[in-house]
């Protein structure tokens, strides 16, 4: 009895460091290619996109991105369009993406290219507060993580705002949420 | 034997008066000191000499003259605001900064509440955007930047540009961008990945 009342933080501790490892697998992913010459990376801070949110234009294309990104909480991106191990490096990440914390909302396989689209939602499956994205085909490879209150239908708008590689997918959120 | 005393105290009081002095003195310069730092936490400082930079580091007063010749009183506003402006840039040896020092800088920047606002690698070009927010207003803003064939280097604005200050001069660059003109700001603001 004592013995496995002694054990009992240990499994605790195991427990956690098993989830914490399970979220950092994509991030792991993301910061051994982020010093890569062959890939683009962009990080855009959360904060960065809350002061984006306070300025007010008359502009209504502008008033549009506000809206979306007020609830932003950040971006990472890591693109190449011209690799050569694009599938290989598509399906390495594919392994680290943690299917039991994450709900695929998409799949998409148009000849050698590859996409898909997973979301992470909140306990009450409310709020989704994490999108993914993973393009991989022979020469080009893309990894996309958005962070925050997302709103699916506004998201797929940011498709045509974001002048990154990578990015146009995010439009076919938009049709899927559609169907 | 009281005038003794007497003597005494007031010589250990004089004393302690210097001591005060001095120690009020060596705050003095160390604050100094961390204040002249303060704005890019001593990069700028330690490489303004290297061989080959072109270090300008700009007081207030001279960007509040200089405003003068700037079209638009909300532009004017914004430009007013500065209160320091600092650009290094090394442009043929290439950036000297060591990733020591850029780490001693994230240090630094996490403990002063400046935080990384965008980084953007391309290649072997890279751009970091640090900022620092407070109270609706942006207080400091750091640029690293690093390409192949322009150089490496960062440019550093300390000053008080409140968002409604930016707002208006947004909104005034618009309404100066005349039909059929390219507009000075935007109409959507674009992540430009592949031009950086």
């Amino acid at each position: 009895m004592k013995k496995s009342i002694l054990l009992l933080p240990l499994f605790f501790l195991a427990a956690l460091s098993n989830a914490a490892a399970q979220s950092d697998g994509i991030m792991r992913f993301f910061n051994q290619y982020a010093e890569d010459e062959r890939f683009t990376v962009v990080y855009i801070a959360p904060k960065l996109f809350s002061m984006v949110a306070k300025i007010e234009t008359d502009d209504e294309d502008w008033n549009k991105v506000r809206e979306i990104v007020k609830d932003l909480g950040g971006l990472r991106v890591l693109t190449a369009d011209s690799i050569g191990d694009g599938l290989a490096m598509y399906k390495d990440a594919l392994k680290r993406v943690p299917t039991s914390e994450y709900s695929e909302l998409l799949t998409v396989r148009d000849g050698d290219e590859n996409v898909r689209i997973w979301t992470k939602d909140t306990n009450d499956g409310t709020i989704i507060e994490e999108l993914l994205l993973l393009v991989g085909s022979a020469n080009e490879f893309t990894l996309l993580s958005f962070t925050g209150k997302i709103n699916l239908d506004k998201i797929s708008a940011l498709s045509k705002t974001l002048d990154i590689e990578g990015v146009q997918h995010l439009d076919k959120v938009k049709s899927k949420t559609k169907n | 034997m009281h005038s003794i005393f007497h003597g005494a105290t007031r010589a250990t009081d004089t004393s302690r008066r210097q001591a005060f002095v001095r120690s009020l003195l060596i705050a003095g310069l160390f604050l100094a000191s961390n204040m002249l730092q303060a704005q890019d936490y001593g990069i700028y400082w330690k490489y303004k000499d290297y061989d080959g930079a072109v270090a300008v580091s700009v007081p207030g007063w001279v960007t509040q003259i200089g405003s003068v010749f700037i079209d638009g009183k909300e532009n004017r506003q914004v430009i007013r605001k500065i209160r320091r402006f600092r650009v290094l840039v090394f442009q043929e040896k290439g950036s000297p900064i060591t990733t020591k020092d850029f780490e001693r800088f994230n240090r630094k920047a996490k403990r002063r509440h400046l935080d990384e606002l965008v980084t953007v690698r391309d290649g072997k070009t890279r751009v970091q955007i640090y900022g620092k927010m407070r109270r609706n207003s942006i207080r400091k803003v750091v640029v690293f930047f690093s390409t192949p064939d322009d150089g490496a280097g960062l440019v550093s604005i300390h000053g008080k540009f409140k968002i409604d200050d930016i707002n208006k001069a947004i909104k005034s660059a618009k309404k100066e961008t005349k039909k059929g003109e390219k507009p000075l700001v935007p109409e959507v603001v674009k992540i430009p990945v592949k031009k950086v």
